[in-house]
């Protein structure tokens, strides 16, 4: 099936068309949310969330970008939208039973590990995640895009719909303010 | 935390990181989601209905108003003793006696 034709099944609400979509994006938008997230399990329920959102906004889908693009667009989104609503959450937790909402867990997560880390470096990635947590969103997006997703800058531009040097002096500050915060990282 | 790696080696951990996968089945995962959430949408607006913070501002609401129309009615009551004053000013009835023959 070539993208075409899968776009197209897709605003046909062909259900073959979402299990290609599904079968052959997964591991992006799986991999990208849990950078984001850094708990397996709210990434499960996101990335589920991801697919839903695409399958209904569609026909939004205008096609200037390609669909791995888009798909990555609301990959990111999604989990930032998640992370801002856990935040909130967790500032405005007295008020859940004024609000009738269920006592989820707001405790904090053990360390994370990227399953797909190399095994020497998994306690070096655990403290990078713990630091990517405290830099701005702009650049969390672009050093993860870049660096646990691995694309080139140029596709990392066209995710967030920037120009490349953005990206480029993005990733430099990422990487600067990171190694800032790294200095310290007795205190993560 | 260790105290054993640079800075530089920590960003650097990433390298040759491969993509994490979800579980299996993602796919009837999502259509079981979907087909749950298309019947869920009353469970949800009784949710919402029978929330505490709905009840408190629907009953906000209804002081509001209750308040609301009391004030119009004080105002409209001001307003016919206003006019009502001034008829008596104008034809100068106040100082009027019936039984007092005018100087």
């Amino acid at each position: 099936m070539t993208e075409q034709e899968l776009i197209i099944g897709l605003k046909q609400r062909e259900e073959d068309a979402f299990k290609v979509l599904v079968e052959t994006r997964q591991s992006i938008v799986y991999n990208t949310v849990l950078g984001f997230l850094q708990s397996p399990m709210d990434a499960e329920d996101v990335t589920q969330d991801v697919f839903i959102k695409i399958y209904e906004s569609i026909g939004q889908f205008k096609g200037e970008s390609a669909l791995t693009t888009w798909v990555y667009r609301v990959a990111v989104t999604t989990s930032l939208e998640f992370l801002r609503r856990k935040k909130r959450k967790k500032r405005f937790g007295f008020m859940s039973p004024i609000l009738g909402e269920n006592n989820e867990e707001t405790i904090e997560l053990p360390d994370f590990r990227h399953p797909g880390v190399l095994l020497d470096k998994r306690e070096m990635s655990t403290i990078l995640f713990k630091a990517i947590k405290k830099i701005p969103e702009n650049q969390q997006i672009a050093f993860i895009l870049n660096k646990l997703e691995g694309l080139s800058y140029q596709e990392v531009a066209e995710i967030m719909k920037t120009s490349l040097s953005a990206v480029e002096s993005l990733i430099h500050r990422a990487k600067t303010n990171l190694k800032e915060i790294l200095k310290n990282f007795n205190n993560l | 935390m260790s105290t054993k790696f640079t800075p530089e080696q920590i960003i650097e951990s990433l390298e040759g990181v491969q993509r994490a996968e979800p579980k299996d089945f993602l796919h009837t995962r999502i259509l079981a989601r979907m087909a749950k959430e298309e019947t869920g949408g009353f469970a949800l607006i009784f949710r919402v209905i029978t929330a505490p913070a709905f009840s408190l501002a629907i009953a906000i609401l209804f002081i509001l108003i209750n308040g609301y129309f009391m004030m119009k009615t004080t105002d409209s009551n001001i307003d016919k003793s206003d006019l009502s004053q001034g008829i008596v000013a104008e034809y100068n009835q106040h100082s009027l006696n019936p039984y007092e023959l005018p100087k």
